[in-house]
């Protein structure tokens, strides 16, 4: 899935004007941000501390049965190496905390400066640049994941890229939708009138005053990407073992469902979960956003 | 209004032909090629050759990118080379029923999505309301592949409701062609069912503050014609918009949806084209596929401007 | 619609049991490149079974003519089905008559095949001698792209003696031409040019529908020449290669029986009620392979170190569970030739030794490539970790098959990797592609004069004492220098039901069907 539905639900050039002190305490106030957080948080912290909190070496094989169903020993059963789920499932939530933190790193890299001058310059660049942003957008992002498999190989260096190539016009669009609403209020207008050089009122009001909704927009594109990288893994066009993901962990387990059910159970319950933390996340923030906007 | 529709089309057509020359470009520029996946282990120079000329891959790249842009504009798609099946024979076998499968899973995604959302809307801050919002969350925190597995095993193989994987066509059997499409449909549908509820909900919350609604509630205006009515026309807009941009969340679902239930659609043609680098299926059929994603969207941002007069002085300003 | 589709559709809209297969009326569903409309119009007998689906893990074929394109996809469906040969290859190995009658060397370069007597093809025209001639010849130009002209090279000329005799003459003696010919379909040559999406042949049942990724559908031939098969009117190949579609398919009873499941479904399926499981070893290889053009796998003690790194046992186990029996060398434990003492030694100590001694440093990295098959997936790992131990890290790259086919079989672009290959059941089919100098398969780059000497003489000797000696010296070689390492003969497990009871899998990877069924 891509952002592509997102953008519209993200109010152009509205936001708030408060402290990061007043974010803060606001993202602790709304039910589904706290939520988000309480899901998210822990799993970041277990992404930090992987190594030394599984109970087996994630890659070493036949510590258990075959296969085997979740016992004490091994919570979450084996996998078809005897390998302890719980272990690689640990290992993985690298994959599900640094891809989407990868991917919004470098597709705000990319889609800010692009979506800056489209919205600031307006006029031929902005017609130019939108044509190319729609260009990116009509491809279906499953066909690019494939594509770049076959050019850079699998793996996940390329989930990484191909994500980038398909969110970037995204943030490039909301950017611009921002820049324009923002760039025609007052402040804008009178900085404007009073002189000061364009470079310095683009970074010094605009893009202080478009970051929310593209934060927004960032926070539900990367629950997104969490599920684009397991459904690349799923055709196996993704993370290579020895390296694991949870969607390559669910990929595998689906080809023995009947024989070994806990290996798509778990695997598959991580992954809403945390993307469902990601989605609360990103949810309360549109909803914080929105009453931003009115306030103003 | 005639000039604004016009210059939309003219974009639409032009990006078009923008991504005509990229997927060119990227398909042949992948590793590997064609012939060698025809040959396999058996290719030999000559034969390699021969099959290369045959097909026109030993053309200079542009020659070919004129050569196949000419046949398209004459309505002549090529020929698949790993089949030697015409492609537009397989367009027209395989892209209606990717279509039906897409708009099956939008139509049962909007069932759910716009009732779901006026609800949601109308007892803001309800518990129906958190309810909602909080179901759709979940849907849309669901990967395709293993919603499709867990409804095969649950429909398809406990209850055997329904067949777990396989095509039957409407015009041989409609009551078979249904059971094979009920579960794929839905699959589909789960993901953008949560995303289109919310968008419903977020467009009517709007609106039922707007002054006009305000007055026909405070004018004793039943609860109903509101919701359906005065607010549900203009919450329409953005809704239909989600909707446009839909179509390429449902391609790619219905890439691994077709995958998981041995559907014969267009998704599954593309994938094993791309593997066997079988250039005209796969240029021909992405463009396809991209086309109509400009085209649906060419015709949602028309359709936008017709409904709502904020959407047409947005779209007059270049968007 | 599938009658079982029907059945399964019934279950659920009127809430009973459906045990009775409805008759088999079907109607091609259009658009598939056959199209003509098909009705075998038989109703049920008590016992008999009208039509049965059986799900292939291996996808759908791109190209139908198994002439020109010889892969698993098309073998087993339109090769068991639709065609015939002048041999038959049992599942046992064994080789009868089939549109031949018998055979007879006249020398060691002349063979003489007597025909059956009445065979009619599917398109009404009855088989002549010159038919057997095409057929082959069809496949013999060195241009056509067939992958059997190289096989069938030895071969200067066939010759029609009379209306039920041929004569081949071959340019040298050449023992594998009787296993080849289990595979070379007899076809009227005026249908060669639709063979590749509408067969013709003189097979048990008839080309009815093909519509791709759904089914491909073979109706009973009336004037097929053993009146005593098919024992079905409707047989139908459901390619499902996604691993769920096939396995949750016949666990819903959709399809009777199923190719190519991954080991730890056994039980569950087996104990499905009626089911039956197995395990056929097909007359082919998993094996892994190096390129020893380059370094350092053009030493041959690197090469020799990962020979006794690997432990076959476990990786066979891993292929196909506990059951599985590992493979040392590149000939098939039921074959005449196969020398059952020879194996492969596993010593992790002697490997390091080696690796020091060919100057390899602890932790040397190196990709190896594996194509992305579900049934190759548990190698990884296993393979990585017995490598581990011996100091050689091993990172490993999935490839979509056709990717990895282009990579390492036409470019030798790799240092090595892990593949499968089979052949119909003679040594030489085998051995002289992937490992004469010349050998059409030889992507290792591998030259032993010793060894092309011995594969030459072998494959020109008809006493079977003195040819098993001849493979024996030659796998010798093959063990020592390592350039290839079979670790498993290819297993393809199969579960049917009592009403395609007979289903297997021959060792040419073609599926027994014209005995499926009741």
């Amino acid at each position: 899935m891509t952002p592509t539905d997102i953008a519209p639900l993200v109010p152009a050039g509205a936001s708030p004007t408060g402290s990061p002190q007043r974010l803060w305490r606001q993202l602790h106030r709304n039910p589904k941000t706290l939520v988000g957080m309480i899901i998210l948080v822990p799993i970041v912290l277990v992404a930090i501390f992987a190594p030394w909190l599984t109970p087996y070496p994630y890659d070493a094989i036949y510590v258990g049965d075959v296969l085997g169903a979740p016992t004490s020993e091994h919570w979450l059963g084996t996998d078809l190496n005897g390998r302890d789920l719980l272990s690689r499932l640990i290992i993985g939530t690298r994959v599900v905390v640094g891809v989407p933190l990868a991917v919004g790193l470098l597709t705000l890299v990319i889609g800010v400066p692009i979506g800056l001058l489209a919205g600031y310059l307006r006029g031929v660049v902005d017609g130019v640049l939108m044509r190319v942003v729609d260009v990116f957008l009509s491809f279906p992002w499953l066909l690019v994941a494939l594509g770049l498999a076959a050019v850079l190989g699998a793996g996940l260096s390329t989930v990484i890229v191909t994500l980038v190539v398909v969110y970037w016009p995204q943030v490039a669009r909301v950017t611009r939708n921002s820049v324009m609403a923002v760039s025609e209020s007052e402040y804008v207008t009178a900085a404007a009138a009073i002189g000061e050089p364009r470079s310095s009122i683009v970074l010094r009001y605009v893009l202080r005053n478009a970051y929310f909704p593209i934060l927004v927009l960032l926070s539900s594109m990367l629950a997104f990407s969490i599920l684009n990288e397991a459904g690349i893994s799923f055709l196996g066009f993704g993370i290579q073992s020895p390296q694991t993901s949870w969607g390559l962990e669910l990929a595998a387990g689906s080809t023995y469902l009947t024989a070994a059910p806990h290996l798509v159970i778990f695997p598959g319950l991580a992954i809403v979960l945390v993307v469902l933390g990601m989605n609360m996340f990103a949810d309360g923030l549109g909803d914080l956003l929105n009453r931003q906007g009115r306030e103003r | 209004m005639t000039i604004a529709v016009l210059r939309r089309l003219g974009i639409g057509a032009l990006t078009l032909w923008v991504v005509s020359i990229l997927v060119f470009l990227i398909i042949h520029h992948l590793p590997g090629d064609p012939i060698s996946v025809l040959l396999r282990q058996y290719a030999t120079p000559e034969t390699r050759a021969a099959l290369e000329a045959y097909w026109g891959l030993d053309q200079p790249l542009l020659d070919q990118y004129v050569a196949w842009m000419g046949r398209l504009l004459q309505g002549d798609f090529g020929t698949s080379i790993t089949s030697n099946l015409q492609v537009s024979d397989i367009l027209a076998e395989r892209l209606p029923r990717t279509m039906v499968l897409m708009l099956g899973g939008l139509l049962i995604a909007l069932l759910i999505a716009v009732p779901g959302g006026m609800l949601a809307a109308s007892r803001r801050g309800s518990l129906a309301d958190h309810g909602l919002t909080t179901g759709s969350l979940v849907l849309q925190a669901q990967p395709e592949f293993w919603i499709g597995s867990l409804l095969v095993l649950v429909f398809g193989v406990r209850l055997a409701w329904f067949p777990t994987s396989g095509y039957v066509d409407f015009a041989d059997d409609p009551l078979d062609w249904l059971a094979h499409s009920v579960m794929p449909m839905v699959t589909i549908a789960v993901v953008s069912a949560g995303l289109l509820l919310r968008t419903v909900r977020a467009s009517m919350v709007t609106e039922l503050q707007q002054d006009h609604v305000m007055l026909a509630r405070s004018n004793g205006v039943a609860g109903w014609r509101i919701i359906g009515l005065h607010a549900g026309r203009n919450a329409l807009a953005p809704t239909i918009t989600v909707v446009g941009l839909q179509v390429g969340i449902l391609m790619s679902g219905a890439v691994i949806t077709e995958r998981v239930f041995g559907y014969p659609g267009m998704g599954l043609t593309l994938v094993n084209s791309l593997i066997a680098r079988d250039y005209p299926v796969v240029q021909t059929g992405i463009l396809v596929f991209a086309g109509l994603f400009i085209l649906t969207n060419t015709v949602v941002d028309i359709v936008s401007m017709w409904i709502d007069p904020r959407a047409r002085a947005k779209l007059q300003g270049g968007r | 619609m599938s009658p079982m589709h029907r059945r399964q559709f019934l279950t659920f809209a009127a809430g009973t049991t459906g045990a009775v297969a409805l008759a088999g009326v079907l109607s091609a569903c259009g658009g598939g490149s056959a199209g003509q409309d098909s009705t075998s119009g038989s109703t049920d007998d008590a016992g008999t079974t009208a039509l049965i689906s059986i799900g292939n893990s291996e996808g759908d074929p791109a190209n139908l003519d198994t002439g020109m394109q010889n892969t698993f996809a098309n073998l087993s469906t339109v090769g068991s089905a639709c065609h015939a040969y002048l041999l038959y290859l049992g599942a046992d190995g064994s080789l009868e008559g089939d549109l031949a009658t018998g055979f007879e060397s006249e020398s060691d370069t002349r063979i003489r095949f007597d025909l059956r007597e009445g065979v009619t093809f599917h398109n009404g025209r009855a088989m002549t001698a010159q038919d057997v001639v095409d057929s082959f010849e069809r496949l013999m130009n060195p241009d056509g792209g067939s992958p059997y002209a190289a096989l069938l090279s030895p071969i200067e000329t066939i010759e029609v003696v009379d209306d039920l005799t041929v004569a081949f003459t071959l340019n040298r003696p050449y023992a594998p031409l009787t296993a080849l010919c289990s595979q070379i379909p007899i076809i009227p040559i005026e249908t060669a040019d639709q063979q590749a999406t509408a067969p013709v042949g003189a097979g048990p049942f008839q080309f009815s529908a093909w519509e791709t990724d759904n089914y491909m559908a073979f109706t009973r031939f009336e004037d097929y020449y053993n009146q005593d098969y098919p024992k079905v009117e409707e047989i139908r190949f459901l390619p499902r290669a996604d691993a769920t579609a096939l396995r949750s398919g016949f666990q819903a009873a959709e399809t009777n029986a199923i190719a190519g499941f991954a080991w730890p479904e056994m039980e569950a399926l087996g104990a499905l009620p009626g089911a039956t499981v197995g395990t056929s070893y097909i007359n082919g290889f998993n094996f892994i392979s190096f390129n020893c053009r380059v370094a350092p796998f053009d030493d041959v003690r690197v090469r020799k170190a990962f020979s006794l790194a690997l432990d076959r046992e476990l990786m066979a186990q891993a292929e196909n569970g506990p059951d599985a029996s590992p493979a040392h060398v590149l000939i098939a434990a039921t074959s005449p030739y196969f020398p059952a003492d020879l194996q492969a030694p596993f010593d992790p100590t002697e490997a390091r030794a080696l690796l020091a001694e060919a100057g390899i440093p602890e932790g040397f990295e190196v990709e190896a490539l594996i194509p992305d098959l579900p049934l190759l997936r548990p190698l990884e790992p296993v393979w990585q970790s017995l490598m581990a131990d011996v100091g050689i890290t091993l990172t490993t790259r999935l490839l979509p098959p056709a990717d990895y086919v282009a990579r390492v079989f036409t470019n030798f672009d790799f240092s090595l990797g892990i593949a499968g290959d089979s052949s119909a059941p003679d040594p030489a089919l085998f051995l002289d592609r992937y490992l004469m100098t010349e050998g059409a398969n030889n992507h290792m780059g591998y030259s032993n004069t010793e060894l092309d000497a011995l594969l030459s003489e072998a494959s020109a000797t008809f006493d079977e004492a003195a040819r098993a000696d001849l493979y024996r010296q030659a796998m010798e070689i093959v063990v020592e220098e390592a350039p290839i390492m079979p670790f498993i003969q290819i297993p393809v497990n199969t579960a049917a039901y009592e009403d395609a009871a007979g289903f297997t899998v021959r060792p040419n990877y073609l599926f027994e069907v014209r005995d499926a069924g009741r």
